[in-house]
């Protein structure tokens, strides 16, 4: 078993932590990291050395975490607009 | 207007003109009883005055104490009215008793809740929004109100995160609740402005809206009673609800809260009684006819001169005041529970507000005599000008009573005052008359807190949630002391707001502390100056008469110890042992009503608060995204893109502390700026300045 390289290493600390910020519970973001960390072997066998394949990784991480149910904020529509006045009174006020 | 919400409801069943013949004739007798009061505590003076009121100088001093008098006059028999209405089962011309019969049958209409908020602790602010909402959820009632936060913050620390805690709350609640978020992105006319520019975008969408405070709490069965109350009766335009002052924690905000729960009722009872349908509305915690304060409550900035320009500082008195002009009725309901505020937590803070609300009273000249302003409105003006200016009057009594008697010890002995008299005055004091005159001022000021205190006991279940007679009594000893201690202090800050406010210096406008302690360095730089003041003062009276010194101290010991009281006063431990000792207990803290245990319970707390605001809001992918999502759609113009890339080097190269506010407020309303922001901090090398800030970020995962 080959050590992990160091920016590897960050790289997969921040990818759980970045999924569990989205939305995602333990068991859930460490499943999608092992997914990915699966396809990073094989895209890199140098455990992450390659810049373009731990870029390539975050983006999976990114889109995963977009397509957690909870991580994409439904903001409330506001009540719509109906204009108004606010009348200045008109007696010496 | 055609809209559902201003639908006109029936006519009241009752005649609204009842109340107008029963205030005129109790404000006939309170006036005259002040007025004689006045006219024999003026008479016993000029008995005590040595050239009996002969010279210019006690002429001046007579005047000065007459509007004293009367003032304090005003508020025994305030006191006293209170009692006895309470006596007698409470006010039967009071909406809440007129219309208790017909109310259970009355649907509610559409009703805003709004917190106009600039700078407040949001956690606080946030909990009062989700415990109030909570307890509306209780009553089954909640598709009546609409809940909207609207923010005047300027610091995006501050308004990131109430954007963020209005965001959670709101997805806790899912479809129960109606909540909104708002930031006016100039804030013009203050409070005023917040509220108008409310009411402009959405005010025809409600009948009725409840304007809270930052600290406000209503209960939901009070918040329903007060819409079906404004549905049976139209000509009601405000309806304001007597707050109790809640979580007191510090020293001085347990006071406070004491007095409120045990003198509060009285005197407000008494107020109410007096006003009726022309009451005062105190900015928060009441509920508004919003198509008739759309209609008649504008409000322009000032065209005066000095301290009377510019916009108005205290509009909750006016807007009533425009309203009743209008031909709706103002009522304070004391027979509405349920509503609750807090108090500063320090003497200082208390201060700091009073500086802005003596200049909002002051103001209060310039609508004082216009035309159509009810009589009752022009003496609630009044009274609130002389909450600030009686201390200035004080201070003037006290500098001409020196005067008086430096020109009576040093100067030589005058026998004929009065030009061309053939008769010569003897000058002599009375020491005795002094002494009652003492005495009787001293019972004008007491006498409502030993009524209260005889209220309390003949109310068992108020009493027992006190902690019983002898606690309360107690309780009314302490809090009689550091009144008598705080009083000179507040009266010398308050002379010098009326000082500062006549020669128009800035007022600083500025969210309240509701939660600190303050310190010696704070409390010596504000209260040295008066301490000095007093030190010089009594000296002064020492080297003329000892016996005048001896006068002076009940003034000068508290200005000179003015700071060690200030902190002492201001100390959490101080009030947890009071506490603790089961004083100064009031019926909320025995038992909590669950809007105000939910105050407690509620959690609004943001996940990674190791970090700034702002780098929650980068760093953070939900909170990213919302912000994201709510920043401005602008056209995409070359600059715009210059602009967001040079902040964006910075803010990454050297992190956000190199950006000014007004930088970070550009980054953070740029969508495609805000979300590059975010996606490059996350992939910055271990050296970046970013790295540590998401390994914090990344230590507050629960």
């Amino acid at each position: 078993m080959s050590i992990a390289a160091e920016p590897c290493l960050q790289l997969i600390n921040r990818a759980y932590c970045y999924l569990r910020f989205s939305g995602l519970d333990p068991a859930a973001a460490c499943q999608q990291l092992q997914t990915l960390t699966d396809q990073l072997a094989d895209f890199d066998p140098q455990g992450g050395r390659d810049v373009a394949s731990r870029e390539r990784l975050w983006q999976q991480v990114v889109e995963r975490a977009a397509q957690a149910g909870t991580a994409r904020p439904e903001i409330a529509p506001a009540p719509a607009l109906l204009r108004g006045h606010v009348r200045y009174a008109d007696r010496g006020g | 207007m055609n809209d559902p919400a201003q639908v006109v409801v029936r006519p009241p069943t009752q005649s609204p003109g009842k109340w107008r013949w029963a205030a005129r004739g109790r404000r006939a007798v309170v006036g005259i009883a002040i007025l004689l009061q006045t006219l024999g505590a003026s008479y016993a003076l000029l008995a005590v005055l040595p050239y009996q009121g002969s010279t210019l100088l006690e002429q001046a001093i007579l005047g000065v104490f007459a509007v004293l008098f009367a003032w304090i006059s005003a508020g025994f028999w305030i006191g006293l009215l209170g009692f006895l209405v309470r006596l007698t089962g409470g006010d039967r011309l009071r909406p809440s008793t007129r219309y208790a019969r017909v109310l259970n049958d009355t649907p509610l209409a559409p009703t805003a809740i709004v917190y106009p908020i600039y700078h407040e602790d949001v956690a606080r602010t946030l909990a009062g929004v989700r415990s109030t909402l909570l307890d509306i959820v209780r009553t089954g009632r909640g598709d009546a109100f609409e809940f909207f936060v609207l923010s005047d913050s300027r610091d995006p620390e501050v308004w990131l995160r109430e954007r963020e805690a209005c965001d959670r709350l709101r997805s806790d609640f899912g479809g129960q609740a109606r909540i909104h978020y708002r930031r006016r992105r100039i804030n013009l006319n203050r409070k005023t402005g917040n509220i108008a520019d409310f009411l402009r975008r959405w005010g025809r969408h409600f009948r009725y809206m409840v304007v809270m405070d930052a600290d406000s709490v209503m209960q939901g069965q009070t918040l329903v009673q007060m819409v079906r109350l404004m549905e049976v009766a139209p000509q009601i335009g405000i309806l304001q609800t007597s707050p109790a002052i809640i979580n007191a924690a510090s020293a001085h905000a347990r006071l406070q809260q004491f007095g409120n729960r045990l003198y509060g009722p009285l005197f407000t009872e008494g107020l109410a009684a007096l006003q009726l349908g022309e009451a005062v509305f105190w900015g928060h915690n009441a509920i508004i006819r919003v198509d008739a304060f759309m209609r008649h409550c504008g409000l322009r900035r000032l065209r005066g001169w000095g301290f009377m320009t510019g916009s108005v500082l205290s509009h909750d008195f006016v807007e009533a005041t425009y309203i009743r002009r209008a031909g709706y009725e103002v009522w304070l309901d004391p027979g509405l529970g349920g509503s609750y505020e807090e108090a500063p937590p320090t003497l200082v803070d208390e201060l700091q507000r009073d500086r802005r609300w003596a200049h909002g009273n002051l103001q209060h000249l310039y609508f004082m005599f216009r035309r159509g302003v009810a009589f009752a409105h022009r003496l609630a003006f009044a009274n609130g000008i002389m909450a600030y200016l009686a201390s200035a009057l004080w201070f003037t009594y006290l500098a001409l009573i020196t005067v008086e008697l430096a020109r009576f010890t040093l100067w030589p002995i005058e026998y004929f005052t009065e030009p061309y008299s053939p008769f010569p005055v003897w000058p002599q004091w009375q020491p005795q008359w002094a002494l009652r005159l003492v005495l009787s001022t001293l019972f004008l000021l007491f006498a409502p807190k030993l009524l209260a205190l005889i209220d309390v006991a003949m109310d068992p279940a108020r009493r027992l949630a006190m902690g019983g007679v002898g606690r309360v009594a107690l309780g009314v000893l302490l809090e009689s002391l550091t009144a008598v201690l705080l009083a000179p202090i507040r009266m010398l800050s308050h002379t010098r707001y009326v000082v500062v406010t006549l020669f128009n210096l800035k007022v600083r406008w500025a969210g309240q502390n509701r939660t600190q302690e303050i310190g010696w360095r704070d409390a010596l730089l504000h209260h040295l100056p008066g301490g000095l003041l007093a030190l010089a003062w009594s000296a002064f009276a020492f080297w003329l008469q000892p016996m005048f010194f001896y006068w002076s101290l009940p003034v000068a010991l508290p200005l000179i110890f003015a700071a060690p009281i200030s902190v002492w006063l201001s100390r959490f431990s101080i009030g947890r042992r009071w506490r603790n000792a089961g004083l100064l207990v009031t019926p909320e803290e025995a038992a909590p009503p669950p809007v105000v245990a939910g105050l407690a319970s509620a959690d609004v707390s943001n996940a990674g608060c190791e970090l700034s605001a702002f780098e929650n809001a980068v760093l953070h992918p939900q909170k990213n995204r919302l912000h994201v999502a709510l920043a401005q759609t602008r056209r995409d113009t070359p600059a715009r893109r210059q602009r967001r890339h040079e902040l964006l080097e910075r803010c990454l190269a050297a992190g956000p502390d190199d950006l000014t506010q007004s930088e970070k407020v550009w980054l953070i309303e740029d969508a495609p700026g805000f979300s590059e922001l975010h996606r490059r901090a996350w992939r910055c090398p271990a050296d970046s300045t970013w790295a540590p800030r998401i390994e914090r970020l990344c230590q507050g995962l629960p």
